[in-house]
């Protein structure tokens, strides 16, 4: 992992205050993170990727948590979908998910709706049957890489049934919209979607059966949840380096920052935090390496506990840093304000907080 | 243990009910929400060691005991 993060402290980090800036991502980036072989670490090598464990997985995506979230969100979403594609993907499967671990295709989730976000049930994209496949009508929100994707995981009522399909982004009938102004992470390219008409052949409709919750957007869901929160563990760790070493340097009423107790108290507060969270984020890599069943749960509680905390940690950041965490180029200001997307992405922190409360608990003998 | 007595033991500790008929909707009832089917999914094929495959994830695979019963005994018909 010291490859990772010697990469990402000189060739990520330095560059996330631009990417950020820019509102999108820059494509040749991708198609590095492809070469170096990361974007294809959790595609299996059958199909061209390196089959790393959870656990390599999970900090590959906290170090890009450190350095940038929106390179992050990239890692995320890539592998939403290739772990999507890899289960439910069937033939799609040998003609997509190597070109993902390359790089060479960017793919777009677009599951949100005007009118369903957490509740995902509510989709209102409808598919119907045409000859030789399906013909998509609808609006997808909130696409992440959507502006630059070059292909689509699209969710939509088939026959009443949640359904997954591959769309191509250069199917006629679909139109895009760059989204702007968001808080944070805006280097994620985010667009709407506009499906009108658009035809998409039998045999990009992906596996799933008739699940109310798409057994494809459950499996993309978990991954994404898994990814977000070691994000978070790097994101803390982040903001905690940068927090010590400025409250070091800087003395006021004759002594450093960091011996000010009501300082100190922060920083241990976010060191505490930042250290349960990584162990709930290795507790969920040992269950999912075991293909245990409680890998839901563990994810669901590490994601939760990790995105609250990296919000607490990084408003601690800035608010150690005073004005200097406040200005666009700090990396805390950054980071604080990518901090409350991960709480509301990939299932928002009420969302964890009802599966939690209701399969969190330990089961009956 | 048979295969119904082990989904049994499997559904009743993820459903948090002491005891449950092999013929009750666990959707319809409410003690299994949607959105954690795939947990029932994966505690399923763990519990037998196979990969349910997409042809077979179907709600009224997973209705009832009963139902999921007669799936795994299709799915390993050596158990």
């Amino acid at each position: 992992m010291n490859d990772v993060r010697r990469f990402v402290e000189a060739a990520i980090a330095p560059r996330a205050d631009a990417i950020d800036a820019s509102g999108t991502f820059p494509r040749e980036l991708v198609s590095e993170l492809g070469a170096r072989g990361w974007l294809g670490a959790p595609v299996s090598s059958r199909f061209g990727g390196g089959g790393w464990d959870a656990l390599a997985l999970g900090r590959l995506h906290s170090e890009f948590g450190r350095g940038c979230g929106a390179t992050r969100s990239l890692l995320t979403t890539q592998a939403m979908i290739a772990v999507a594609l890899e289960r439910h993907g069937g033939a799609l499967r040998e003609q997509l998910l190597p070109r993902l671990a390359r790089g060479e295709l960017i793919a777009g989730f677009a599951m949100s709706e005007p009118a369903a976000g957490s509740d995902v049930e509510a989709i209102a994209a409808e598919a119907r049957p045409a000859p030789g496949g399906y013909v998509l009508d609808g609006h997808k929100r909130w696409v992440s890489f959507g502006q630059i994707a070059d292909v689509f995981l699209v969710f939509a009522r088939c026959e009443r049934v949640m359904t997954a399909f591959v769309l191509d982004e250069a199917t006629p009938g679909l139109r895009r919209t760059p989204v702007t102004g968001l808080l944070g992470l805006r280097g994620s390219a985010l667009a709407d979607l506009a499906l009108d008409g658009c035809f998409v052949p039998s045999t990009h409709r992906l596996g799933g059966g008739d699940f109310p919750l798409s057994p494809v957007a459950a499996t993309a869901l978990d991954v994404g949840r898994y990814s977000v929160a070691w994000g978070a563990v790097g994101l803390m760790e982040a903001c905690l380096a940068a927090t010590v070493r400025h409250a070091g340097e800087r003395r006021q009423f004759g002594q450093p920052l960091l011996d000010h107790p009501l300082v100190a108290r922060r920083v241990s507060d976010g060191i505490a935090e930042s250290r349960a969270a990584q162990l709930l984020c290795e507790e969920a890599a040992r269950h999912r390496q075991a293909g245990a069943s409680e890998a839901l749960v563990a994810t669901l509680v590490a994601k939760y506990f990790a995105t609250r905390a990296a919000s607490r940690v990084a408003e601690s950041a800035v608010q150690i840093h005073g004005a200097i965490g406040c200005v666009v180029g700090s990396a805390v200001e950054r980071h604080f304000r990518d901090a409350k997307l991960l709480e509301i992405i990939e299932g928002s922190t009420e969302l964890m907080q009802i599966l939690i409360a209701r399969y969190g608990a330990p089961e009956l003998p | 243990m048979t295969i119904r007595d082990r989904i049994h033991a499997r559904v009743i500790a993820l459903c948090r009910v002491p005891e449950l008929p092999a013929d009750i909707d666990i959707f319809e009832r409410g003690l299994l929400s949607s959105l954690y089917a795939l947990r029932l999914v994966q505690a399923l094929e763990r519990e037998f060691g196979i990969e349910i495959g997409d042809d077979d994830l179907s709600v009224k695979n997973f209705r009832t005991i009963e139902a999921m019963t007669q799936l795994i005994a299709r799915l390993v018909p050596a158990a």
